[in-house]
């Protein structure tokens, strides 16, 4: 206020002489000051409405019963506005009731002097800001109580407010809906003292209803209603927990799936990183050397293993890296290589699938490793008997111009030369009796080469063969034998076993053919002579 | 002996009751002594229980013995609070137990 005109109010009943507190007033150095006169308080009350008035002074003559409640009605209409009683003297309970009615300080006329009323002023200014400034706090601290009264019935979380003991002071309505009780049956209620082990914790919500609500539960240290308390939010997470369940079976179902498919299946990241794997893979690195998945399992690069491959599958793994690399920069939709990966006692064929992982944001691939060792077989069996069968049309060929060579006229081929009817039908006893014989054959072949011993499978052979053509046997008769021995020995389970008796049979039916063509040869060769001597001797 | 006996509503079998079952077993186990009952009550196969107890929440667990009775809910994590919040005052309660 300092160098602003000080306006003043003077309230006084008569025209005393008040050129005392003019003189006074002048003789403020530190505020100039106007001063206005009124005879009433109404008076008073009409010129503050008019006019500035910085400062009230009220003589106390003015203070009966109706004066101080009209002073009262200024304090309330003029908030801030300082008022100073000027007194010749007062009585204590009415200068109480002064200052109940608005009145900061007051000053006996006859001691006021320059430095009291400067003092007085500037006390009353001070106060006055002070008490302004309290009235200011006092309506931001009830706004600001409102916000957040406002704040908390508003929020969606629930929210309730507990005392130490845990018994309910406050709900909100989202409180009184997720709880599925009115504030009326929960405010005074126990509902236990919180105790998690960090911010939050999940709780079950226990409705009357009986329907199932999972929530996450906030604490927070509070002061409510001057008393430390807690304030506890409930978020309804229910839908959340529900997806997050759905997601896990959902991922169970193909972690499951994944773990039933035989293939050895790996996600690689696009360092080449192996992200997952499924059993299988797991399985096949440990018993193949990984038994700690240190090398194989998760978190080992990929890209590594194939510049270190070592073994049956070295020469293919830089071809694989290659693939695998095309794949994860997209120059290629699909990798597929078969390599070997012999165990020691076995041999074993894989085939290798490299494939984008689908839906995926990152740049991942798909390898799966599926043993293709059954097929290998399974096509070099047909293989074989392709050739056989080749090989069979050839002898049958070679018999037939043996048979022309050794008639002067043309002979009918095969039926004619052998028997009119397959020997199964024609001698079923002696076809019988063949097969027993092939068996014991085949048998005998293949612990001759399991145990190195010589049971002198060829002659036995060529001695079956003579007796197939004195039966006039066919190379079909041939076949048939071989393959109805096999057939019986190759319906067990043990692919090893049947790949053997499938091996060693190969052999044993050309070799028995073979044998029957030089029977018939021979058989040929004596019908010629026979004839040519006959001719002779006629 | 001041065995206490403790009532741990819990809400079927989640992931949420079997951490509060083993913290409180925990607990129990370790600063208990053994001394102790639990029953471990499920709302959903007795909602009439909770009712009658007005569960709001669980898993909640109620000090039944000895007095005063308290009441706390959580997953019972921290074993400080929990000791705190049934009351639990290590030097009686124990001396009381190593004494019986």
């Amino acid at each position: 206020m300092e160098n602003e005109i000080i306006h003043i109010l003077l309230a006084e009943k008569t025209n005393s002489d008040t050129s005392w507190l003019e003189d006074a007033l002048a003789q403020i150095d530190t505020m100039p000051c106007a001063v206005q006169r009124v005879n009433t308080l109404d008076a008073a009350r009409t010129c503050m409405e008019e006019n500035t008035v910085d400062v009230l002074l009220v003589d106390s003559f003015m203070l009966d019963d109706h004066g101080l409640i009209q002073l009262a009605t200024i304090h309330e209409d003029q908030t801030g506005l300082p008022i100073i009683l000027l007194a010749e003297t007062i009585a204590e309970e009415r200068a109480i009731r002064a200052m109940q009615s608005g009145v900061n300080d007051y000053l006996i006329k006859e001691k006021i002097n320059p430095d009291i009323l400067n003092r007085a002023l500037l006390y009353a200014f001070k106060q006055n800001q002070i008490k302004a400034r309290m009235i200011h706090y006092s309506h931001e601290l009830q706004n600001s109580e409102r916000r957040f009264l406002n704040l908390i019935t508003q929020n969606a979380d629930g929210v309730i407010v507990i005392d130490p003991q845990g018994v309910i002071q406050f709900c909100n309505p989202a409180a009184e809906q997720l709880l599925a009780r009115n504030a009326n049956a929960l405010i005074g209620q126990i509902f236990g003292y919180p105790v998690v082990g960090g911010e939050t914790a999940e709780m079950d919500i226990v409705r009357p209803d009986g329907e199932e609500v999972v929530s996450e539960m906030r604490i927070v240290d509070i002061e409510w209603e001057n008393e430390p308390s807690l304030l506890i939010s409930f978020r309804d997470i229910t839908q959340h927990k529900r997806t997050e369940e759905a997601l896990r079976t959902a991922e169970a179902t193909s972690r499951s799936i994944l773990n039933s498919i035989n293939a050895h299946i790996a996600l690689l990241a696009e360092d080449g990183t192996i992200e997952a794997v499924n059993d299988s893979w797991n399985r096949f690195a440990r018993e193949n050397g990984d038994p700690d998945l240190k090398y194989t399992g998760v978190g080992v690069n990929y890209f590594d293993i194939c510049n270190q491959a070592a073994g049956f599958s070295a020469d293919e793994a830089p071809d694989a890296l290659h693939g695998i690399r095309n794949v994860l920069h997209g120059t290629a939709d699909l990798f597929e290589m078969e390599y070997p990966c012999h165990a020691p006692t076995e041999e074993r064929w894989f085939m290798m699938r490299v494939k984008s992982l689908v839906g995926s944001s990152k740049r991942q691939v798909v390898i799966s490793h599926t043993d293709i060792t059954e097929r290998r077989h399974a096509a070099r069996v047909q293989a074989a008997a392709e050739a056989n069968a080749q090989r069979l049309v050839q002898l049958e060929q070679e018999l037939q111009s043996l048979v022309q060579l050794s008639h002067p006229a043309p002979i009918p081929v095969s039926r004619g030369m052998f028997g009119a009817e397959p020997l199964r039908k024609s001698a079923p006893e002696q076809f019988s009796h063949l097969i027993t014989w092939y068996d014991e054959l085949i048998e005998a072949a293949l612990e001759q080469r399991a145990m190195k011993v010589d049971h002198h499978i060829s002659d036995k052979l060529r001695v079956m063969a003579s007796q197939l053509g004195f039966l006039l046997a066919g190379p079909r008769d041939v076949i048939e034998i071989h393959s109805t021995v096999l057939q019986h020995k190759t319906s067990g389970d043990n692919p090893l076993k049947e790949q053997a008796y499938l091996e060693e049979g190969r052999l044993m039916v050309l070799e028995l053919m073979g044998y029957l063509v030089s029977y018939y040869r021979s058989y040929a060769l004596g019908r010629r002579q026979y004839h040519t001597s006959e001719k002779d001797s006629s | 002996m001041n065995k206490f006996v403790l009532k741990l509503y819990i809400t079927g079998d989640t992931p949420r009751t079997e951490r509060a079952i083993a913290n409180l077993r925990r607990v129990c186990d370790h600063e208990l002594r053994g001394q102790y009952e639990l029953v471990i009550i499920d709302v959903l196969e007795n909602p009439q229980m909770a009712e009658d107890e007005r569960i709001m929440v669980t898993p909640t667990l109620i000090r039944e013995m000895p007095p005063p009775r308290r009441r706390i809910i959580g997953d019972l994590t921290d074993t400080a609070k929990v000791l705190l919040g049934l009351n639990f005052d290590p030097h009686v309660d124990h001396l009381d137990a190593r004494n019986d």
